[in-house]
């Protein structure tokens, strides 16, 4: 059962489109995580769906029905979607008076609110919690917290904006458990924003991408700001000092901002020299740090702008590229997305 | 200097064997302040709060305006007050003037911008997350807003109480629309000006220690209140 579909929908903010959404459909009882870099949308395409504010155009329909953004409705809507937000304000009051509030709106008799608010802290841990002022809480225990005060209203969707962006590990496991526990609940959605490639393969089932308020491919990691310049024979984007990237979207001259797939950076040893995919223009460059996610090697090399790519571990090995070795870096310019700004 | 610790003396003296006409003064005065702040409150803070919370075109020129009347001096109200309430004004009929009902809108014009303003300013420090993070939940716009209200309720009653603390000093108003009319319209800040008029000053200075003392309360009270609520942020 489809969820969420939007169709044609635009957010402008004094003049500027910071979410451009053609077509997008989310099913029930799913968990989806949004990726892309900071002013790629993910926030304004999460207080949509919360209904917490209207887009400018576009429709949308939630579990089948086109959403009217009239207030009268809104608040009936909005009690089947809660959004967490990433630093989660905290009404000045006690913990279970802030995770009862939901229920006092949704008119649920005292004791029951109680009985479901404890069960609630219960499950993200903070039980123990219940009687303190929720202002005194660690940036960690109040994420917890906004968590519990989410799950008690008993949503059909949980919306999170970068739950773990601000906590510490500890934190991060046991919001990340709590989560975990949301999704084994079959009845109830997830759609989290983050910018982790790992708790968003560790949490979601589907992952969506956006760059620039548009819904692309995987990629925005590579986030970089440059000037376009057209050549004779073709289109560069100029990053720093000494790098010049060949860019085939055809872009008036001026600054953009670009983000290069990783999937589309080739990483060669230097003494590599067969194989060399995308392009004959290779650029020097130096490994800076290697680290393991999940079944792949993620690279962070240096080639006069910082760069991250993705090889399997077969290939890790097999290329024998080691922390600190100079290297030789292709980038496939279709793998490069750009906007102006 | 021996003429005003007599003059203080006898004051503290007046104020300890109970007078009558003073205390009664001080009633009129608490009274009439009473009831402008309470009058002020009911409309400046829920026009304070909508200004702060909604946006729409003209409110720059609004708050403008609302800050300008912050500036509004007593006798200007009153004379524009008296206007209307004397005989030959538009609302003469009533024979509101010299009453101590005619003090109180004086003073509810007085005091409303400064009610208005502050509220503005302390719900306007509101983070903004507060109302979404109501709208979330599952609140109405109504709920919201009081979430918001409760989150600035220690701007709103400091505005309240330094709208009393307006009224309560002043004399231009209390003076021209209530006329110091003895045992009737008479407040504390009129009797003051006339019983220095007249060279005698106990009553002045007993009266005086009498307006101290109520600020002093007054701000007592809403140290009381923070410290009570702000324990608990």
């Amino acid at each position: 059962m489809t969820l969420f579909s939007l169709t044609g929908v635009r957010q402008v903010f004094e003049g500027r489109t910071v979410l451009d959404i053609e077509h997008l459909e989310l099913s029930a009882a799913s968990s989806y995580s949004l990726q892309g870099p900071n002013g790629s949308g993910k926030s304004t395409l999460l207080n949509i769906l919360a209904f917490l504010e209207p887009p400018t155009a576009g429709e949308i329909r939630f579990q089948g029905r086109v959403v009217d953004w009239r207030e009268k409705t809104l608040h009936l809507l909005r009690r089947k979607v809660v959004l967490v937000d990433q630093h989660p304000i905290m009404f000045s009051t006690t913990v279970i008076k802030n995770v009862e509030y939901g229920l006092r709106m949704r008119g649920i008799p005292s004791r029951k609110r109680r009985a479901a608010a404890e069960a609630a802290l219960e499950r993200v841990g903070l039980h123990a919690f219940a009687d303190r002022q929720a202002h005194r809480l660690s940036g960690g225990e109040t994420q917890r917290v906004a968590i519990a005060r989410a799950l008690a209203c008993e949503p059909d969707v949980m919306l999170f904006d970068e739950p773990t962006a601000s906590v510490d590990v500890e934190n991060q496991a046991l919001i990340e458990a709590v989560i975990q526990d949301i999704r084994r609940q079959q009845r109830v959605s997830v759609i989290f924003a983050t910018h982790k490639r790992l708790e968003a393969a560790r949490l979601a089932e589907r992952r969506i991408f956006l760059f620039a308020g548009k819904v692309t491919g995987p990629g925005g990691e590579n986030v970089l700001s440059g000037i376009i310049a057209h050549r004779p024979d073709r289109s560069v984007c100029t990053l720093g000092p000494t790098v010049e990237l060949e860019v085939r979207q055809r872009l008036p001259s001026g600054p953009v901002r670009i983000a290069v797939k990783p999937e589309g950076i080739r990483v060669y040893s230097a003494a590599e020299r067969q194989n060399v995919a995308f392009t004959s223009v290779l650029h020097s460059g130096r490994v800076l740090q290697m680290t393991l996610e999940g079944d792949a090697v993620k690279l962070h090399v240096d080639i006069g702008i910082p760069l991250k790519t993705v090889l399997s571990r077969d290939e890790a090995v097999d290329s024998g590229i080691m922390v600190g070795d100079t290297v030789r870096v292709a980038i496939d310019p279709d793998a490069i997305q750009a906007v102006q700004g | 200097m021996d003429f005003l610790s007599q003059s203080l003396a006898a004051a503290l003296e007046m104020i300890w064997s109970l007078d009558d006409e003073m205390y009664f003064i001080v009633y009129i005065s608490l009274s009439v302040s009473f009831f402008s702040t309470l009058i002020a409150s009911l409309f400046g803070v829920p026009l304070g709060f909508l200004i702060a919370v909604n946006h729409f075109s003209g409110k720059r020129v609004l708050i403008t305006i609302l800050n300008t009347l912050l500036a509004l001096p007593t006798v200007v109200i009153g004379l524009f007050v008296y206007a209307f309430l004397s005989r030959r004004g538009v609302l003469g009929f009533l024979g509101m003037l010299y009453t101590p009902e005619a003090i109180v809108v004086g003073q509810v014009i007085l005091i409303l911008p400064w009610v208005a303003v502050f509220t503005m300013a302390a719900v306007s420090r509101i983070d903004e997350r507060y109302r979404y993070t109501a709208l979330t939940l599952g609140a109405t716009r109504l709920h919201a807003a009081l979430v918001v209200a409760r989150e600035a309720r220690f701007g709103i009653i400091a505005a309240i109480i330094a709208a009393f603390g307006r009224v309560i000093a002043e004399i231009g108003i209390a003076m021209m629309l209530g006329g110091n009319i003895k045992g009737f319209t008479r407040t504390m800040t009129t009797a003051m000006a006339l019983e220095h008029n007249k060279g005698e000053f106990v009553l002045a200075v007993a009266l005086g220690i009498v307006l101290l003392s109520v600020s002093l309360v007054m701000n007592i009270v809403f140290q009381l209140i923070q410290g009570r609520y702000g324990v608990q942020r």
